[in-house]
């Protein structure tokens, strides 16, 4: 008896699975509301019911999460009812850069690409060349839109060899240095606006890490790429390659310096601790860490979080100083994939929007990137910046700015993953770091067809 | 005269129309593109014989990964088995208690996999992480588990066994019930202690459940990619990258469909000839089949 | 047994339980930490002070009841047709002679043992041609013919006695009331059983859904928890608050009918 029961409840629960799944299978998949990610996503929402019937709807593909995601979708929503001809949806990516390019090529492979996507400077060459983007010139041509206040360099970002622009800078990111200064002030190290070289800073972390023990004194972040790599390298006078000549460089003798100078603070000085950068991020929270070199980006989520004095030198120069800084530009421009006009005429009018003065500064503001006019840094954001000296050290490096390398072609993603790989396994001490720079240079020859 | 029966036929053919679309066809196809050089962005496609072979072959990184697959699976496969076994026996003494541990050990294996990963980074994270707040109660010090090449695999192992042996903590429970009685019986004749009939009659008599419990961890183990997609993503050095995550990194990272195919057919091929030879053995050995 | 060696042996058991359970423990705890400082314990395990806001942030933030929806739809209809799938051809396997029915039943097999990672590049463009990617019908439909479905309920089928299926063909019962009348009303448990398992594998599915279901709002529980996930810095008070709120649904599930798991667990291996 009890059996029968439960099979018949089986059944009917079988049958209401698929008659009512079915049903709202339908609605959610042709559900083309934007459904609310946020309490200011609801707002939008109900915003976007006095639209007229006839408003297009966009997607905009991001990778950003927590505190910085709010900041996107308050601006997008700010668009959204700014005007009633389009409607955005903002989507995140999962697995930030690298995982938006996957993201992409699949979608592109399957048709359904968003309208507009953000993209990392470190895959222009791919986004421009590879994937089905509307370059913005396009518009600008038509449009005569004045990129005048663009700042010059960030402009160049989403330039291709002859000055057109196939996307617009977005956020611009420099690396900087975050600092405890409690751990500096205990371990009387004067805190300066730009210490002067790479190897004062080498000292300070052995210093400040052998103050106490279980703690770090410096970590670079570099889980994803190996921005900071280029950093040091190209401001030592190197390069990672020569594409016109066809030539990997980064295993020249700058290159192994600069590994030489992290395996050094690794094992010799043990000031670098081993972990990657989401456990730095947390470890330099928690009191645990002194420095932490990372995008500027960060500085929303670490102010926030901070328990105790927060503060930011710039980068430095090596010893000797006959080599000019030079900072590769983090960050992602925007990118407008083919559509049909209207869809394209939308995107670009959203494109216009969040690189406004306006959304520029909110952005700026909220999650610690750069804004990219000239405007909002003199008049928007003006007061902003004198009252929070923290966000506004990014600028004085600023004219420092080069583009971020991009490898040639199709096989970009992989050639930097394996350079980060190498990297990474001389800092696990699988090899030492001559050897791992000589070896991924031979492979990244090797698959370049150099 | 048999008639033919028409139904066996029509209530397969549901499954066999799909398995044909999404098992058998892909199978093929892939052989298909694994010849082919096949830009799925640009939609060119290109036959270029063996050279995706050639290309993975030659790939020092194809030959690290599949022995780190091997190591993950030497990590996982014996102590989940051999968990299985030891904490099935001990249930199995241990009284009043025994269907609450049942219960609670099989609760790992109930856990979605991403759940696991993220716990687990977190727990292997080297300054708050709980493991090496464990090992420094031990005076060892900070462990950077998932940054360092060495530790990294024996970490994914440790949630690959976390994961499994609950399950085969209850294929050898229901082993054990069924020898149980056979078992005290013959003990009891004998006048053998309890190491000895463990050793000449419990284990030996689990000879079918051994080889089930050790396929079918093998297979899972062998199929691993979750825990390294969430958790360390191959890295530091590659030295977690496994089978099923270069398979996947060729296909939908590098979108190299070509290598990625021919990775999967020799992947696929190897794992036909183990399949082959086990469920031969399985119709010999048990009712199941 | 000695009562004193049971009683240690259940002090080890109960130690293991508590080694096993351990990430469970370490979750909530820093499910209900403060945001602040997650990380500060007593004891190793016990919060200093208790906070809801990782929870709060996740539902203020998150899509998590919309993401919940996506997973419990998702599941029940895989579920469902799996189970109405699995049960047409276990009775065809358990109760017919036909040519090719070993070779068919040696073929269900394989599919169970082949690595999905082998095949998962054409099945994804197979999907992608049906213009399925980025939908639920790209999920559900690859999967919904379960070689572990078919293969524990032919078990079940082929256990019931061939003198009921005989009897109720002489009361006049056509095959397919057979099917409902005899075998579907002894397998009840059994049925059940499986449709259990496979709800909770369906649930934590985690690489397919992954790879097909692109748009945020679309996604399923497992592959959403990754959310709060941003560039270097991830939140784990709200993360693992999302995680709870995840597995509560497969413990609830796992504690009324656990007895259903590892009793149909027994009869495959397919997790």
């Amino acid at each position: 008896m009890k059996k029968r029961i439960s099979l018949n409840i089986m059944l009917i629960a079988a049958l209401m699975w698929l008659l009512v799944g079915c049903g709202q299978g339908n609605t959610h998949s042709s559900n083309s509301e934007p459904a609310s990610a946020s309490p200011a996503g609801t707002e939008a929402a109900s915003d976007t019911g006095d639209k007229t019937a006839d408003a297009i709807e966009i997607k905009f593909m991001h990778v950003f999460g927590g505190s910085q995601g709010e900041a996107i979708q308050e601006m997008v929503d700010r668009y959204n009812a700014s005007q009633d001809k389009v409607i955005v949806k903002a989507e995140q990516a999962q697995g930030f850069y690298d995982g938006l390019l996957e993201k992409l090529q699949t979608l592109a492979v399957s048709k359904q690409l968003p309208e507009v996507a953000i993209g990392s400077y470190a895959n222009g060459e791919f986004m421009s060349t590879r994937m089905p983007i509307r370059p913005l010139q396009t518009f600008i041509d038509k449009e005569g839109y004045s990129t005048a206040d663009y700042t010059a360099e960030m402009l160049k970002l989403g330039q291709d060899a002859e000055g057109h622009q196939y996307a617009l800078p977005f956020l611009v990111s420099t690396p900087l240095i975050y600092v405890n200064l409690d751990h500096f002030e205990k371990a009387g190290i004067p805190v300066v606006e730009q210490p002067k070289s790479w190897e004062q800073v080498r000292d300070w972390a052995q210093q400040l890490a052998a103050s106490e023990s279980g703690r770090g004194g410096i970590y670079f972040q570099m889980d994803f790429d190996t921005w900071m790599f280029q950093t040091l390298l190209e401001t030592k006078g190197g390069s990672y390659a020569s594409i016109k000549d066809q030539d990997v460089q980064f295993n020249d003798a700058a290159g192994k310096e600069v590994l030489r100078y992290w395996l050094d603070m690794m094992q010799k000085d043990k000031s670098i601790p081993k972990m990657n950068g989401t456990q730095a991020a947390e470890a330099f929270q928690s009191g645990n860490l002194s420095m932490l070199v990372a995008t500027t980006g960060n500085l929303a989520n670490l102010s926030k979080n901070s328990s105790f004095n927060l503060g930011i030198m710039l980068l430095p120069t090596w010893e000797g100083g006959q080599t000019t800084r030079r900072l590769p530009a983090g960050g992602a421009g925007l990118y407008v994939f083919q559509g049909n006009d209207e869809k394209e005429a939308a995107a670009w009018d959203f494109v216009k929007y969040a690189t406004s003065p306006e959304s520029s500064a909110l952005l700026a503001e909220k999650m610690g990137y750069m804004t990219v006019r000239d405007s909002a840094r003199e008049e928007l954001m003006a007061d902003y910046l004198k009252a929070n000296p923290m966000a506004a050290a990014t600028y004085k490096q600023a004219q420092d700015i080069v583009p971020w390398f991009n490898w040639p072609g199709e096989a970009g993603t992989r050639a930097t993953r394996i350079l980060l790989d190498h990297i990474q396994g001389s800092f696990a001490g699988d090899m030492s770091g001559d050897e791992a720079l000589d070896k991924a240079a031979a492979e990244i020859e090797k698959i370049l067809g150099w | 005269m048999r008639r033919i029966p028409w139904q066996p036929y029509l209530y397969l053919s549901p499954v066999l129309v799909l398995y044909a679309i999404f098992f058998v066809f892909p199978l093929f196809f892939s052989l298909y593109i694994s010849f082919m050089e096949w830009d799925l962005l640009l939609d060119k496609k290109q036959f270029v014989g063996l050279s995706n072979y050639q290309e993975v072959l030659s790939n020092p990184l194809f030959w690290k990964v599949i022995r780190n697959t091997l190591l993950y699976m030497a990590l996982t496969v014996p102590p989940s088995a051999a968990l299985g076994l030891v904490y099935a026996l001990a249930i199995e003494r241990a009284g009043k208690l025994r269907s609450m541990y049942r219960v609670l050990f099989f609760v790992p294996v109930v856990i979605s996999v991403s759940v696991a990963g993220l716990v687990f980074s977190l727990m292997f994270s080297p300054q708050k992480g709980l493991f090496n707040e464990w090992l420094g109660l031990f005076g060892i010090g900070e462990q950077a588990w998932l940054q360092d090449t060495k530790l990294a695999m024996f970490a994914l192992a440790i949630v690959g066994v976390w994961m499994s042996f609950g399950y085969n903590v209850v294929l050898y429970i229901s082993g054990l019930k069924q020898l149980n009685n056979e078992v005290k019986e013959a003990a009891a004749i004998d006048g053998a202690s309890g190491w000895q009939s463990f050793r000449h009659m419990t284990f030996p008599l689990l000879m079918p459940v051994h080889m089930f419990v050790w396929t079918i961890t093998l297979l899972h183990s062998l199929q691993i990619f979750a825990t390294v997609h969430i958790m360390t993503l191959g890295g530091p050095n590659n030295s977690t990258n496994v089978w099923a995550f270069f398979i996947w990194q060729e296909a939908f990272q590098f979108f190299n469909t070509g290598t990625a195919s021919a990775a999967a057919t020799i992947l696929f091929v190897i794992v036909l000839g183990l399949t082959v030879i086990q469920v031969r053995w399985m119709q010999k050995r048990t009712q199941w089949v | 047994m000695k009562l004193r060696s049971r009683l240690l042996l259940n002090v080890f058991l109960l130690l293991s339980v508590l080694a096993v359970l351990m990430p469970f423990i370490w979750m909530l705890t820093v499910s209900f930490s403060p945001s602040a400082d997650p990380f500060k314990r007593v004891a190793l395990l016990i919060p200093t002070s208790f906070s809801l806001e990782g929870y709060k942030q996740v539902l203020e933030q998150a899509p998590i009841a919309r993401w919940f929806m996506n997973s419990v739809l998702l599941t029940s209809v895989l579920t469902g047709g799996q189970l109405i799938l699995g049960v047409l051809a276990a009775y065809a396997f358990a109760r017919y002679q036909f040519r090719g029915r070993e070779a068919l039943f040696f073929f269900v097999l394989c599919t169970m043992m082949v690595p999905p990672q082998a095949i998962m590049l054409p099945v994804y463009l197979v999907v992608n041609s049906f213009d399925w990617v980025n939908s639920y019908k790209g999920v559900i439909i690859p999967h919904i013919a379960s070689a572990y479905a078919i293969f524990v309920l032919r078990q079940f089928f082929m256990a019931i006695p061939r003198e009921l299926e005989e009897a109720s063909r002489v009361d006049g019962c056509h095959s397919v009331q057979t099917l409902y009348h005899i075998y579907l009303r002894a397998s009840g448990p059994a049925l059940f059983g499986v449709g259990l398992i496979q709800f909770v594998n369906n649930w934590n599915d985690y690489y397919w859904p992954f790879l097909i279901l692109s748009d945020e709002m679309k996604m399923t529980l497992p592959v959403a928890i990754v959310h709060f996930r941003n560039d270097s810095y991830i939140e784990w008070v709200p993360t693992m608050a999302a995680a709870t709120l995840s597995v509560l649904p497969v413990i609830g599930i796992y504690t009324l009918a656990q007895r259903y798991f590892t009793e149909s667990s027994l009869q495959s291996g397919i997790k």
